[in-house]
């Protein structure tokens, strides 16, 4: 079986068929969506408390790094973005870029299993078929890439 | 792999001579897979490929593990790297 993925000296090609390229081309627009919808539990699992014991030490850290956060993964969300479209045809990433897609991959995973009410290891008994395939998906793509970023 | 960051960097313990030492702490969560979290580990800290897994197998059979320690700067950051991965890091003394 060939994967979506090949490692090629510094590079790592990516080559999707069309349609993974319609599937995780709405990654992107989905992790946008995040703190947009109100009682979101995705935007509570990607913003959490670091100081578990001192709340005013906990908003000052989060107030200092909101925008990096915000901005570090707007940033991916671009790269993976061109990634997939360019993977159409075939295309060849950068470890930064690859790792890029690794991050947006390992987003887009909690994003949807915590709107899917995933909390705890058990809560997967009660997802349904459709959603725990596409988490299955997800994170096969990341074991694949991990394996050639290893490689 | 990229460069790995000092774990002990003389010029930030120079600069704060007063600070503790901070734990950064990695939790088990549900939803990130174990290969992932030991990349993660491994890219961000340089640790081998053993220690990494090793780690990462106390957070999931423990639900915790201290994976760094430093002054409350780095610490921080490295919390920061650690979110942006999607990993959930939480810092303490």
């Amino acid at each position: 079986m060939r994967g979506p993925f090949r490692r090629r000296g510094d590079r790592v090609e990516i080559r999707l068929a069309e349609h993974e390229v319609q599937l995780l081309g709405q990654l992107p627009r989905l992790l946008e969506t995040v703190g947009s919808v109100p009682d979101d539990p995705a935007a509570d699992r990607l913003d959490v408390p670091v100081y578990l014991d001192d709340p005013d030490a906990d908003r000052e850290y989060r107030r200092w790094i909101r925008g990096e956060l915000d901005s570090a993964r707007a940033a991916d969300r671009s790269a993976f973005a061109e990634l997939v479209e360019a993977a159409r045809t075939g295309t060849t990433a950068s470890t930064e870029e690859a790792e890029a897609f690794l991050r947006v991959l390992a987003e887009g995973r909690l994003v949807l299993a915590a709107r899917m009410g995933i909390e705890v290891e058990d809560d997967y008994e009660r997802v349904s078929a459709p959603d725990a395939a596409v988490l299955d998906y997800l994170g096969a793509l990341q074991a694949l890439l991990i394996r050639e970023l290893s490689a | 792999m990229t460069a790995t960051t000092p774990v002990h960097d003389p010029d930030v313990a120079d600069r704060d001579l007063t600070d503790e030492t901070w734990k950064v702490v990695v939790w088990n969560d549900p939803v990130n897979l174990i290969d992932y979290v030991a990349y993660v580990l491994r890219k961000l800290f340089g640790y081998s490929e053993q220690k990494a897994m090793e780690l990462t197998m106390r957070v999931h059979t423990t639900g915790r593990a201290v994976v760094r320690d430093g002054p409350r700067e780095q610490a921080e950051m490295d919390c920061y790297r650690l979110h942006h991965h999607g990993l959930w890091a939480t810092l303490e003394r």
